[in-house]
């Protein structure tokens, strides 16, 4: 832009600023600056900080934090995959030295961190698309949205990217026209002869994320907007603790088999929604038992109660071997890519909705209903029908004839299980092939003597990906076996949850920045629900986390494992005992997939503007700069696609440290700190200007973690903040040490990195840990008294605690930041 | 490279810097009748050689004072591995030579394919090409085996 530009006058209390050089080229958003600017800039500000945005924001517009990050929290890479095969110069083993083009190993798993992050973003973009081309066809494009009672800034990781949340399905289908533009620039960086520093491409991978957010929140906007999901943003605050009821009946044992059964599989709800309307306009809601895996079904009860939420999609495989579903749609993504084959075992009739996933059938959306249904009657297995109207009506049509033509159960004979058992030549190649080291010829031995208690115990455990099965020589088909084995763990896998309930209410936000100084942190639980071993495992760690005072909020195929303990004495399950608010002690159910851009990020920004009057609209940069110095995580847990990963850089971008399990070591990527090396641990004052020292916190910003008990014990560490006051520091020493205490026998190594002065220490351990302070760390002590006299400061001096508290990091109330151009300046109209 | 268990102790009491890492299924996977982590610590107190106990297995270490080990998170191992200034409380030098035992597979890969100039010898029953050391696929009572063979010798 030249230096002819015209100015643009914004006016902000009583001070005009010219935001003709706020943004990078104003010409064509003249009008979107100028009320970004008025509406969300105070006075104060605009005087004391150059007033910069970043509308439509690309990836090279939040460089400057980016590189913040990605220096304090240098991507280290699990490289496993080390020959290029990207161009046509190779294939080039980048693990001997460079390739044909130039690229290095570790610059080509930077590359491929970005085409995850894209390929992660493009599953969600084709889907937000695909249901916005679908309301743009029922209701056409000037169809104004509704928000809801409450929700009133509008959707933050929107408004973050472009200034403003749209009003219109047409504005929406701009917003989009942004995110697709994005994706595409940013995949073209990944392309051969491209990008080629590693901190820009993993720059351009956080933006996916962001951009992934972004559309998230457009569909789940879409969902309540056209769709009458449940949204607590709709309610008045004093319905929320108990919105929606948590009456959704959940788990395999829920399904009411006495009747026909459809099972909805994928992340596309329309022909869910089409099908439940064709019941109700013809009364069959009480003769069809409908339930959802994965995210259509998180969707499906959040528009129809008596929906059933089955499973995550990374366990379909166990619902399509049990035949529970006569017929089964499926759509994308996050289908099993065999469905027709797995359904074939057990005669469910399999109809596919998705034109991303066709299976090579033919789509049959002009032919006649009758004609279909009756083509699936007979011989035909399955058919892709695209039109999703009619694929619900077919659906429902269908079922009521499949039921008769199948058997009651699909199961193995206790004779079967053990004649395949006895089949095992006891290599255990099944043993080396299963992910979570399950089944073994141990367990096939005893199945042969009549013992199944080790096939049982399996039962609950697998994910059902089939590794095992395919590794066996004898073809023995075990996960037929470990559901055999178990039938009493399927009837028993039914438990009541609140539906999703969708975004965080600004009343909420409202009241947990006045909680926010005293509670640990914000932890929300996201994720596929791909991992081995027991979901109430994962229960167990939100009631941990609920029951310590954490403000917890769960999304994706997870929130439904949350679900699967109940409370020995009340029977209850954690949806049923806590309130579903977003606040200390308390549990809320965002939703399914799409909702995982509600838990945090959004009502985070949302904080920054309530409780410090951050702007939100385009100052991505300076909302994750506040958000940083607070105290949040995010667990994923069990990621299983490339979603997944774009959802943690996301987190990670905003300043949520972000761990990821227990499959955490596939992530390819992490972003993880070192606390010994003190250069990287500094912040900005944010009056004055200069930097100082602090303490390592938080320590990582994406970390892998093998189990349960390493989350419990890592999310307290990552939860101390910089500037804390003493009962909170308190507070959180005592979860830490107590939770590494409980787990691991011992206390951590690092504890001591977080102490500054006495009255940081808990009570309780007070005597003990200034007994180490003065043993181990060689700080000076008043043991009589119970005193610190003088700290040992890293640098190996022994200081007065006031000098050490005036060098080494920040009290809290004092503004910092970590980047020099938020520095407050003195005020221009004062001056 | 694959291992027998005789190449397996030779190369494991050559090395003097050296580092035993126990993974979250030894407490709790029996091979041979012995828990994995029974084998870890005969090694350790052959060797005389520290175990980082990943996941939650340090629980069942914490009363063992006949060998040293430390909780360490997979995170905390790769970081004491690759970057400088770390200061590591379990043992200060870095090791050059790292015994993995007891990792559900993907985890192993992930450790292995990270850790960049160190030696690594998985005794797990899978192949691992990415170690530099591997124990070859085993059934269970061949793993027993090759893991009572490699204790025989180390104590030779």
């Amino acid at each position: 832009m030249g230096d002819d530009q015209k100015k643009v006058i914004a006016k902000v209390g009583g001070t005009e600023v010219d935001v003709s050089t706020a943004v990078r080229d104003i010409r064509g958003i003249e009008d979107l600056v100028k009320e970004s600017v008025e509406t969300t800039w105070s006075e104060n500000l605009v005087n004391q900080i150059k007033v910069w945005l970043t509308p439509f924001t690309h990836a090279s517009d939040i460089a400057e934090w980016d590189k913040i990050l990605l220096e304090r929290f240098p991507p280290l890479y699990t490289a496993t995959v080390k020959e290029c095969q990207d161009c046509f110069q190779g294939p080039c083993d980048l693990e001997k030295g460079k390739g044909a083009c130039g690229i290095n190993l570790e610059t080509f798993q930077a590359k491929l961190s970005l085409q995850s992050a894209c390929k992660g973003l493009a599953a969600h973009l084709s889907t937000c698309k695909e249901l916005l081309e679908h309301c743009i066809k029922e209701f056409g494009e000037d169809r104004e949205l509704k928000w809801g009672k409450t929700l009133v800034y509008g959707l933050m990781n929107v408004n973050i990217l472009i200034s403003n949340s749209p009003k219109t399905l047409r504005e929406v289908r701009e917003a989009l026209t942004y995110a697709e533009g994005q994706l595409s620039e940013l995949l073209s960086a990944a392309n051969v002869g491209r990008e080629s520093n590693i901190i820009s491409l993993e720059s351009k991978a956080l933006h996916a994320g962001s951009v992934l957010l972004f559309a998230m929140e457009l569909t789940e906007w879409l969902k309540f907007s056209m769709f009458d999901f449940t949204w607590a943003p709709d309610k008045e605050l004093l319905e929320i603790p108990a919105y929606p009821e948590p009456i959704t009946e959940a788990g395999l044992g829920s399904v009411d088999r006495s009747k026909p059964v459809i099972v909805f599989i994928g992340n596309d709800f329309l022909p869910a929604w089409m099908a439940v309307k064709y019941m109700k306009d013809n009364g069959l809601e009480d003769k069809i038992e409908v339930g959802g895996i994965g995210a259509v079904g998180h969707d499906m009860i959040r528009f129809h109660e008596q929906a059933k939420l089955l499973i995550s999609a990374t366990k379909a495989n166990k619902v399509l071997r049990l035949g529970l579903g006569d017929v089964v749609v499926v759509s994308d993504p996050c289908c099993r890519v065999d469905a027709l084959e797995e359904a074939a075992r057990t005669d469910s009739k399999v109809i596919a909705t998705s034109l991303n996933a066709t299976y090579g059938l033919d789509d049959r959306s002009l032919d006649p209903v009758d004609e279909i249904v009756g083509d699936l009657e007979k011989d035909t297995l399955a058919v892709l029908i695209s039109d999703q109207k009619k694929a619900g009506e077919v659906a429902v049509r269908l079922v009521q004839k499949m039921k008769a033509k199948r058997k009651d159960s699909y199961l193995l004979t206790t004779e079967e299980i053990k004649g395949y058992a006895s089949k095992c030549t006891d290599c255990d190649a099944c043993f080396r092939a299963c992910p979570a080291s399950l089944v073994s010829g141990k367990v096939l031995k005893a199945a042969k003597e009549g013992d199944l208690t080790g096939l049982a115990d399996i039962c609950d455990k697998s994910t059902y990906c089939g590794k095992c099965e395919d590794a066996c020589a004898e073809g023995i088909p075990l996960m037929d076996m470990f559901l055999a084995a178990n039938p009493q763990a399927i009837e028993a896998d039914n438990f009541r949850m609140r539906a999703g309930r969708g975004a965080i209410t600004s009343n909420e936000i409202r009241d947990i920045a006045i909680t926010m100084f005293s509670m640990p942190s914000a932890v929300a639980i996201l994720g596929c629900g791909n991992y081995p071993g027991a979901a109430s495992e994962v229960a167990q760690m939100a009631k941990e986390f609920v029951e310590s005072n954490y403000s917890v909020s769960v999304a994706g195929c997870i929130a439904q494992d949350v679900a699967s303990y109940k409370d020995p004495k009340t029977g209850k399950t954690l949806y049923e005992t806590y309130p579903a608010l977003y606040n200390p002690r308390c549990l809320t159910n965002c939703g399914g997939c799409s909702a995982q851009a509600l838990t945090s990020t959004a009502p985070f920004y949302k904080l920054g503007y309530i409780a410090f009057r951050n702007p939100y609209k385009s100052a991505f940069a300076q909302e994750a700069d506040f958000i940083y110095r607070f105290a949040a995580a995010v667990v994923i847990w069990g990621p299983a696609t490339d979603l997944s990963y774009a959802v943690a850089a996301a987190h990670a971008r905003a300043g949520i440290p972000v761990i990821v399990g227990p499959y955490g070591s596939k992530f390819k990527r992490y972003l993880l700190g070192n606390k010994y090396d003190r250069s990287k641990w500094w912040m900005v004052h944010g009056n004055k200007g200069y930097r100082k020292e602090t303490a390592p916190a938080p320590e990582h910003l994406l970390i892998p973690v093998e189990t349960v008990d390493e989350v419990i014990a890592l999310v307290p560490k990552l939860s101390f903040t910089l500037q804390e006051m003493e009962t909170a520091r308190q507070g959180k020493f005592d979860l830490y040490l107590n939770a590494y205490k409980k787990r691991f026998g011992e206390w951590p190594d690092d504890w001591q990195l977080f102490v500054s002065k006495d009255m940081e220490l808990p009570v309780t351990k007070k005597p003990k840990m200034l007994r180490l302070l003065s043993d181990e760390h060689g700080w000076e002590i008043d043991k009589k008294r119970g005193r610190i006299l003088k700290v040992k400061h890293r640098d190996g001096r022994l200081m007065e605690v006031g000098d050490f508290v005036a060098e080494y990091g920040f009290q809290s109330g004092q503004y910092i930041t970590c980047l020099d151009r938020l520095v407050y300046q003195i005020r221009k109209d004062r001056q | 490279m694959v291992l027998t268990p005789d190449e397996t102790a030779k190369l494991i009491k050559e090395e003097k810097r050296r580092l035993l890492v126990a993974g979250s299924i030894c407490g709790t996977l029996e091979v041979g009748g012995k828990k994995l982590l029974d084998y870890v610590v005969d090694m350790a107190k052959l060797t005389d050689t520290p175990i980082a106990a990943t996941g939650s297995t340090m629980f069942q270490l914490k009363d063992n004072k006949e060998v040293k080990a430390k909780k360490m998170m997979a995170a905390d191992l790769v970081n004491f591995l690759r970057v400088e200034k770390w200061e590591e409380p379990l043992t200060p030098e870095r090791p050059e030579l790292l015994v993995f035992l007891g990792f559900y597979p993907e985890v192993a890969r992930m450790l292995v394919s990270t850790i960049g100039d160190q030696k690594t010898m998985v005794l797990d029953n899978r192949y691992f090409d990415s170690a530099t050391y591997s124990a070859p696929d085993l059934s269970f009572e061949q793993w027993a085996e090759f893991l009572n063979k490699t204790i025989d010798n180390l104590g030779k």
